[in-house]
């Protein structure tokens, strides 16, 4: 079969390196599927050696780019690793407040809101790893970050009039209690079996805001749905 | 030509052979365990090496050879020796009966105690022992997995990693205040999960 020319577009979108020579791409889409390689790189690179021993070489050899062309769109490791991860943040969360929106208010938001976030994850084990493990080995601005996002997940789960002044503390262990499971999972390598996690989760994230009964059966209801 | 350390060791040592061997081991692989505690409180795991520990604990690397193979080795037995301590603690508060509110608050009032009575020893088993090493992070893992046991079905793993991780931010990030006001939080949050037992 020819090959079919592809629009500019499919080549940002996918990964794919491009041909080489003229191919009359903007300037502007040659650097953005350049960087979204880099992205790209940084997860795989991270996921087979882990944040500490991934080195620049490793990443623009997974991203098949030259080191030059690195440092034109980042200046280091640790620059490149929060770019993809503000990626994925961004993804996810956006998963997550989709998923919400379109299933009631709450507490019939959370396990849409939960789902969403298992699915995404489940669908990819490096990047799973890249945005829930590494972190805090990475430490640093990635360490605190990676706080932030949690923050985040724990807001996007919590009903939106709950003011209470422990709310941060609340956040905390519920983020913390939510990530053991998954990280456990993710640690030998089961990433497929994370919906499964489903009912725990929403258990755990309504069961201060509702009675004991009241809880079980919205994770169960979860637990048909998974 | 030996090492330095070596040639020290050889030496008779007076004071040694007055007390019976096996208690000079225990009191030396305290004090080395003592010292990896406190090396690694004030210098992060990262910065508490050999040379470092066996200097704090007043002992020639020779002795700490006898005790230990390596770093990974030592790091680990201090990081158990903390553990047993916290949870005999723990343990030691529990009312009798089967009040699940009243063992929860109890229990949980003798961990932050615990915390703040050692501040060190608490850094060492939720700060460090995630920062020294495979080994002592897989260990991590395993006691954090036997505590979760204890607790229950994986709500009980759920509640052992959040409560971990809050603890672990406050002593990172919390500038080494009291960890006791976090008490009516924890036990608020807790107490409406109810892991299924056995």
């Amino acid at each position: 079969m020819a090959e079919r020319a592809r629009p500019a577009e499919d080549l940002i979108a996918g990964r794919d390196r491009l041909p080489p020579g003229r191919h009359g791409l903007p300037r502007e889409a040659v650097a953005e599927n350049q960087r979204e390689r880099l992205l790209n790189g940084v997860v795989d690179a991270v996921a087979e050696h882990g944040y500490n021993a991934t080195t620049i070489g490793a990443i623009t050899e997974a991203a098949k780019i030259s080191r030059r062309t690195f440092y034109e769109h980042f200046k280091d490791k640790e620059g490149c690793f929060l770019a993809a991860y503000e990626m994925i943040d961004t993804h996810l969360r956006g998963a997550m407040l989709t998923a919400a929106e379109c299933s009631g208010p709450w507490p019939k938001s959370v396990p849409a809101a939960l789902a969403a976030l298992l699915d995404v994850l489940s669908h990819d084990l490096g990047v799973a790893r890249f945005y829930l493990l590494e972190p805090l080995a990475a430490g640093g601005e990635i360490a605190a970050r990676y706080r932030d996002a949690m923050q985040m997940l724990a807001e996007a789960l919590r009903p939106k009039d709950d003011l209470a002044a422990n709310a941060e503390v609340r956040g905390q262990i519920l983020m913390g209690g939510i990530t053991t499971l998954i990280a456990r999972r993710l640690k030998t390598g089961d990433a497929g079996g994370l919906p499964e996690l489903l009912p725990d989760l929403v258990e755990l994230v309504v069961a201060p805001y509702m009675s004991r009964e009241e809880a079980r059966q919205l994770a169960r209801s979860a637990a048909l749905r998974a | 030509m030996q090492y330095l350390s070596q040639r020290l060791a050889a030496q008779p040592a007076r004071e040694r052979e007055r007390e019976p061997r096996d208690a000079v081991a225990r009191s030396q692989r305290d004090r080395l365990l003592d010292a990896t505690e406190a090396v690694m409180a004030d210098k992060g795991a990262g910065g508490a090496t050999i040379e470092a520990i066996v200097k704090a604990a007043g002992v020639s690397s020779v002795t700490f050879y006898e005790h230990f193979r390596n770093k990974d080795e030592c790091f680990t037995a201090a990081f158990d020796r903390a553990v047993d301590e916290l949870r005999t603690e723990v343990g030691d508060s529990l009312p009798a009966g089967d009040d699940r509110s009243d063992q929860v608050r109890a229990g949980l009032a003798a961990l932050l105690a615990a915390i703040d009575a050692e501040p060190a020893r608490a850094r060492l088993c939720l700060v460090e022992a995630q920062k020294g090493g495979s080994q002592l992070a897989a260990r991590y893992d395993e006691t954090l997995d036997d505590v979760a046991a204890e607790l229950g079905d994986s709500l009980g793993e759920a509640i052992a990693g959040g409560l971990a991780w809050l603890l672990r931010e406050r002593l990172e990030l919390g500038g080494g205040g009291s960890v006791q006001e976090l008490l009516p939080e924890m036990t608020e949050v807790v107490l409406p999960i109810h892991p299924a037992h056995g």
